[in-house]
């Protein structure tokens, strides 16, 4: 399932953002996930339990915050939440809209004991 | 000394560097004039057969090549090699394309002088979604067979699709699908969609899909020019 790939590139990151404290140190990730990010949280965690030892995060914990799925709108400038996966604004009911949030999966931060 | 705890915040997009060499090889692909279509489907929506059709309705016009990717076997390179230049992906148990097997697959390919070139995608709406093979154009392919209602339950692969290709058209007659319905399912979540039908085993709908295409690479042609 593709969430492997996914984990392997977030591992990878967490790797970087901690170049100057060991790894087994890393208490805590803390990523961002909404509902065009493309990965199932459930997935996310099992994988992430399944590889992080062999980067030394033995002890590391997952926490996945959810985010909505937002969007401005390209015509009368408003932001809104998108419902049911409907992409018109919510004021105007363009289509020309932006997601702004909700379509990624992200890195939010690490926590590291000292 | 007590250990204490400390944050490292970081706020970045786990798929950020993968992204931008997916976009930096896009630029380069646009610099040789090359137009990339990356088609995506469940399986058996038709895309080895709109391969085949579209290298048949190109011959001796333009140059084409084909990427397949399969979890297994290499029946679709096999199937598109007397009309086209093709290379199977073999993923043996991925169940997606990612851009660097690609471009290992381009490697292989005979030129690097084509003027379209396809990857067809894994047989899947859900994981090919999430994945950028440097594609110009993202076209998903609906058959008749499917359903109806499918946009709705795949959004990111319609969301990030720029067309959509209902197949399959000569069974309209024999199946429960509304082509009405599911383009305005689609266009929910997808404004911009440009929508074909094809039935690509009597090579209907072949010359619009044709066209199509050598329009949007005339366009690309264009843009380079701007950006030059």
């Amino acid at each position: 399932m593709h969430e492997y790939s996914l984990v392997r590139r977030l591992i990878s990151h967490v790797l970087e953002a901690i170049e100057s404290s060991p790894p087994c140190n890393v208490q805590e990730v803390v990523v961002s996930a909404g509902p065009l990010s493309g990965v199932e949280p459930l997935l996310v965690v099992q994988a992430f339990d399944q590889l992080k030892s062999d980067a030394g995060l033995r002890v590391c914990r997952l926490l996945i915050e959810a985010t909505d799925l937002m969007a401005d709108c390209e015509s009368c400038r408003c932001s809104f939440a998108v419902q049911d996966f409907v992409f018109r604004c919510a004021t105007c009911n363009s289509s020309s809209i932006t997601v702004t949030a909700g379509d990624e999966f992200r890195l939010l931060r690490v926590k590291v004991l000292e | 000394m007590i250990p204490s705890t400390r944050t490292i915040e970081v706020n970045r997009d786990v798929q950020a560097e993968r992204k931008q060499a997916a976009a930096e090889a896009r630029n380069a692909f646009t610099r040789n004039g090359t137009l990339v279509i990356n088609l995506v489907s469940s399986p058996g929506a038709g895309k080895t057969s709109l391969l085949e059709a579209t290298a048949k309705y190109w011959k001796g016009r333009w140059r084409m090549a084909v990427l397949v990717g399969d979890i297994a076997t290499e029946r679709d390179a096999d199937r598109l090699a007397p009309f086209t230049p093709v290379r199977q992906l073999t993923t043996g148990g991925a169940c997606h394309l990612e851009l660097e097997l690609v471009q290992r697959g381009l490697a292989q390919l005979p030129s690097d002088d084509y003027e379209f070139l396809f990857i067809e995608n894994i047989g899947n709406l859900v994981c090919p979604a999430s994945h950028d093979l440097a594609e110009h154009l993202r076209v998903v392919l609906l058959s008749t067979t499917e359903g109806d209602d499918k946009p709705g339950k795949y959004p990111k692969m319609f969301r990030t699709s720029h067309a959509m290709m209902i197949t399959k058209t000569d069974l309209l007659p024999y199946v429960p699908f509304s082509s009405e319905a599911a383009i305005e399912d689609a266009l929910r979540i997808q404004g911009n969609l440009h929508v074909l039908h094809s039935c690509a085993i009597r090579n209907e709908g072949i010359e619009d899909w044709c066209l199509w295409l050598e329009h949007r690479r005339e366009n690309l042609l264009k843009s380079k020019e701007v950006c030059l």
